[in-house]
């Protein structure tokens, strides 16, 4: 089942939910965008700055692995804390405006698509987390040699490289682009 | 809309779009106030636009002029309109950037071109946000 919000000639909202096929969500009085639309956009926008402030994060943390210099390191990985942010806004804008949504919707909150993505999403918060407090380290590392003379470094190079700290990362990611697959094909609904 | 790889492959491309230029706006406006780290940071700028925003908004088009003929969606829906007056535009913009971005990372020093990177890349960020409104909410219809 799918939700096929719309306008129809009278300037309702059609809402397809699994009880009701084709609901109707009426706009409020003169406006111009009805509560199921504003909702969905700012749920959008949510998972726009989610998912986007994670591929700025990774884009930042690859630009770090190029760098040579511990002091480039350090200034890639510090701007990687804005994603970081975003993703944590984000994240909490997307789950709470979801979740208003499936009830919104006319969804119900144990269908199959639904629970996955609630799996997924604390699956890849977690790994994302522990990915973070690898990158934490690996900055203040950074910090230090940089302070220390700048001379490139052999250990913040392994540092920057870890395979644990890459696949979690990566795991994260994964988990999120599957995240977004759920919520356009919706299975089970 | 129904669920198909194009309308999933739409959206990521428009995510990946965003993330990517916020990544290059986050390098260019720290680029403006650095001190010695400006080869660097405009090094990862300049890829950034080119080996990632480029791609995703080729990407984001491609699969978004498809998902619109696979939906049978007619050229004068008014959101539709919009989305797609903010892609075309937003190219250019996003072209401009990536010069300019690339005559920062050749000459460093000129910190004017870091703060126009960075105009250009805020301003495709706050289209782009525009854009996602307008073809979320689908209004005007």
């Amino acid at each position: 089942m799918e939700v096929r919000p719309g306008r129809d000639a009278v300037g309702d909202v059609r809402v397809a939910g699994p009880a009701e096929p084709t609901r109707r969500v009426r706009t409020h009085a003169g406006a111009s965008v009805s509560e199921f639309q504003w909702l969905l956009a700012l749920h959008v926008t949510g998972a726009f700055l989610f998912l986007g402030s994670a591929v700025a994060a990774g884009v930042l943390n690859l630009a770090a692995q190029r760098a040579e210099k511990p002091s480039e390191v350090a200034l890639f990985l510090g701007l990687a804390r804005f994603g970081a942010v975003g993703i944590g806004l984000g994240g909490a804008l997307t789950l709470v405006l979801g979740l208003w949504l499936v009830h919104e919707g006319g969804f119900s909150y144990g269908q199959t698509w639904i629970i996955l993505s609630l799996v997924l999403f604390a699956i890849a918060g977690s790994m994302g987390a522990a990915g973070g407090r690898r990158d934490r380290g690996t900055r203040e590392l950074a910090e230090r040699l940089a302070a220390e003379g700048d001379a490139p470094s052999t250990e913040l190079r392994a540092r920057l490289r870890d395979p644990a700290a890459l696949a979690l990362s990566y795991a994260s990611g994964l988990a999120v682009v599957a995240i977004l697959a759920l919520m356009i094909w919706k299975p089970g609904a | 809309m129904t669920a198909h790889p194009q309308l999933f492959l739409h959206v990521l491309g428009a995510i990946v779009l965003f993330g990517s230029v916020g990544a290059a706006t986050l390098l260019a406006w720290r680029g403006r106030v650095a001190n010695g780290s400006g080869s660097a940071l405009a090094g990862a700028a300049f890829r950034t636009l080119l080996g990632f925003a480029l791609p995703a908004w080729i990407v984001m088009f491609i699969f978004g002029n498809w998902t619109k003929s696979k939906e049978h969606i007619p050229d004068a829906t008014h959101w539709l309109k919009i989305g797609s007056a903010i892609a075309i535009a937003g190219v250019l913009v996003l072209l401009v950037a990536v010069g300019t971005s690339f005559a920062w990372s050749r000459t460093p020093t000129r910190r004017s071109l870091a703060t126009a990177t960075g105009a250009l890349t805020t301003l495709l960020l706050a289209a782009l946000a525009v854009a996602w409104w307008v073809m979320t909410a689908k209004v005007p219809s």
